[in-house]
């Protein structure tokens, strides 16, 4: 799997499949539009916004998930790992609870944006030690407490709220990919594809961290500046993500572990692969997730329903170890 | 001899716990707080906002002692202490108020009733899916409160409002009528189908409700969907505030070339305490929708009371 003609061939297919993924998820939902009105309907428009949306998310999420578990050096490791999903879905939370979802449609995802960004910079600075250095295990630990803490916030303002509320919060944090509005579909595209042009571009540098911060260090690579850097990306993109279309788990840690094992640890190829799984397989959920069931099934059971026996299957087929 | 008085020392405390416990329990066996109610007055929990107001309409607003968060109507009901949201009434603070009766709607949960009961308090759990059961509700709050006369008061009163939306919008042809889509949430696009009180309204107001042959009261909706049904009309309505931006729905992705977009037909002044709370003022959510779609018909209508508040 390792010569230049088996990755092209890897790619190949990828491609193969998000484009089949794609056709198949234009023709699949609740309306049935005729052939001969394919490029011209509202419907189209509505559904094609729906897969632009897929793909970046399900790309950014997947590539955050490469970055968080190099960065993290565990296999365990995803992209709400240090608490953005919690911080997201508390802003969200508060935005629903006080009633200021009604303001305007960037209310919501503004605020779950600004609550993950607010708790990415409190981790940082929590895990932050002396001489400006912050250890992997710190900032793990510092991630998963914070994410606690304000998983509990959530799950107060939850249980405060109206019984009419507690349904749209919940509504929210299970995630869904539709999409309204042209604009808040730009600014999640630029975020995302800003982070995977930046992490293309210091991919090399990914491998080199996962060695360790010393040999890294020896090897010539300043860590902490790396960490800092991808560090930002990956909260970029998971924060722009969560605020698009809410907590849609478990892509991020299955897409990165499955191409792993199929095309390899280098990461100068796992993330442009990541990013082409990642998408067509957020869209092919999507597209299982609108059609399978009479009402709309939440797309973050799909993930997990489809995305864990296929690897627990691949895993399965890989009787040797494959992380580290 | 030393192990007997061990032994014995140990019988008697196991004996005086096990006596302390059964004495507890018989204790709070009995404690029935209803013995604090003075005989003969009526002391009644509204577990829902629409109850409260229909216990108002029919004169009982003195009676009511307890309420859920979210009764605003009428202002005097605001007054009245709070025992909880409708999902999660506190039963301790309805017993310290000891009700001799609790009007819940379907949905209340469970151990409440039986708690309740055990504390001979009666309780009413109501059924409101359409004017049919709002009708029948009045009549059983009026006998369970003595107010039977009062309630065929009100529930006349009603039909009489009923038969004249009736008359003016019962004979517009099927055609003729515009198609509707209420929007009562918008993450997700929710709305109300054809076994909700809300698709009667639209009947009754003289619009078609284009959801009418969706089977669940308030379904999420794909936007597709609404799309493909192309409503003449868009009502917004939304539960937790007053009026959603007709200027977002015409920006939404391919909402553009709906016949209620294109036309301007979006709807956002309907106050959503009387379309969206099957109590008295739904009454009052038929006559805003009907003015709505056909215009106000002001010298073809008569001085009707006011819904059916007193």
């Amino acid at each position: 799997m390792t010569g230049r003609q088996s990755t092209r061939s890897i790619y190949v297919v990828l491609l193969a499949a998000l484009a089949i993924a794609c056709v198949l998820a234009v023709f699949s939902g609740p309306v049935n539009v005729p052939f001969n009105q394919m490029l011209d309907s509202s419907v189209m428009r509505l559904r094609v916004a729906r897969i632009l949306l897929g793909l970046v998310v399900g790309a950014g999420l997947s590539v955050s998930g490469v970055i968080f578990q190099a960065l993290l050096r565990n296999p365990l490791a995803e992209p709400y790992v240090l608490g953005v999903s919690s911080g997201a879905g508390l802003g969200a939370a508060l935005a629903i609870t006080l009633g200021l979802g009604a303001l305007g449609t960037w209310t919501l995802p503004g605020m779950a944006f600004a609550g993950a960004l607010a708790t990415i910079l409190l981790v940082y600075a929590l895990a932050r030690g002396a001489g400006g250095s912050v250890p992997v295990h710190t900032l793990l630990l510092s991630g998963v407490i914070v994410s606690a803490v304000l998983g509990s916030g959530l799950m107060f303002l939850v249980s405060v709220s109206s019984s009419k509320n507690i349904h749209n919060v919940v509504w929210w944090l299970l995630g869904n990919l539709q999409i309204l509005d042209w604009g808040l579909l730009r600014a999640v595209s630029v975020v995302v594809l800003c982070g995977l042009v930046i992490t293309m571009l210091f991919a090399r540098n990914l491998n080199v961290m996962t060695l360790g911060e010393q040999p890294a260090a020896h090897l010539g690579l300043n860590p902490e500046r790396t960490k800092r850097l991808f560090f930002v990306v990956a909260s970029l993109m998971t924060g722009a993500a969560v605020a698009a279309c809410g907590l849609i788990g478990f892509v991020g840690l299955i897409v990165p572990h499955t191409v792993r094992l199929v095309i390899g640890p280098d990461h100068r190829r796992l993330v442009p692969a990541c990013a082409l799984a990642g998408g067509g397989f957020l869209v092919l959920a999507d597209a299982f997730a609108r059609t399978v069931f009479p009402t709309e099934v939440p797309i973050g059971v799909v993930t997990a329903f489809l995305g864990g026996p296929f690897f627990l299957f691949l895993l399965r087929r890989r009787k040797r170890s494959y992380w580290g | 001899m030393g192990v007997n008085k061990g032994l014995l020392k140990k019988w008697c405390l196991a004996t005086a716990v096990v006596g302390m416990m059964a004495a507890l329990l018989l204790l709070s066996e009995r404690y029935v707080p209803t013995d604090a109610t003075p005989a003969g007055k009526m002391r009644i929990i509204s577990l829902a906002p629409n109850v409260t107001e229909m216990l108002f309409a029919l004169g009982l607003g003195d009676s009511v002692v307890g309420v859920t968060e979210g009764a605003d109507y009428p202002p005097e009901a605001a007054k009245i202490e709070r025992v909880g949201g409708f999902a999660s009434p506190s039963i301790e603070r309805m017993l310290a108020l000891s009700p001799t009766l609790v009007i819940g709607e379907e949905g209340a949960p469970s151990a409440v009733v039986t708690t309740l009961h055990k504390a001979d308090s009666r309780s009413l759990e109501l059924r409101i899916r359409n004017f049919g059961e709002l009708f029948d509700a009045f009549g059983k709050i009026g006998e369970a409160t003595g107010t039977a006369g009062r309630a065929a008061e009100v529930v006349a009163a009603m039909r009489a409002e009923l038969a004249e939306a009736a008359r003016l919008y019962g004979s517009v042809p099927p055609a003729a009528r515009p198609r509707v889509f209420v929007e009562v949430w918008r993450d997700p696009i929710t709305t109300a189908g054809g076994p909700s009180f809300i698709d009667e309204a639209i009947a009754l107001a003289g619009g078609v409700n284009v959801a009418h042959d969706v089977k669940q009261a308030h379904p999420t909706i794909n936007p597709e969907q609404v799309v493909e049904w192309n409503p003449d009309v868009i009502v917004l309505c939304y539960m937790t505030s007053k009026g959603g931006a007709a200027a977002e729905i015409a920006r939404r992705i391919g909402w553009a070339d709906i016949a209620a977009v294109k036309s301007g037909r979006v709807i956002n002044d309907i106050d959503p305490d009387h379309l969206l709370r099957p109590g008295p003022r739904l009454i009052k959510g038929v006559r805003a929708l009907a003015e709505r779609l056909y215009g106000p018909r002001a010298g073809e209508r008569p001085g009707l009371a006011e819904g059916a508040s007193p």
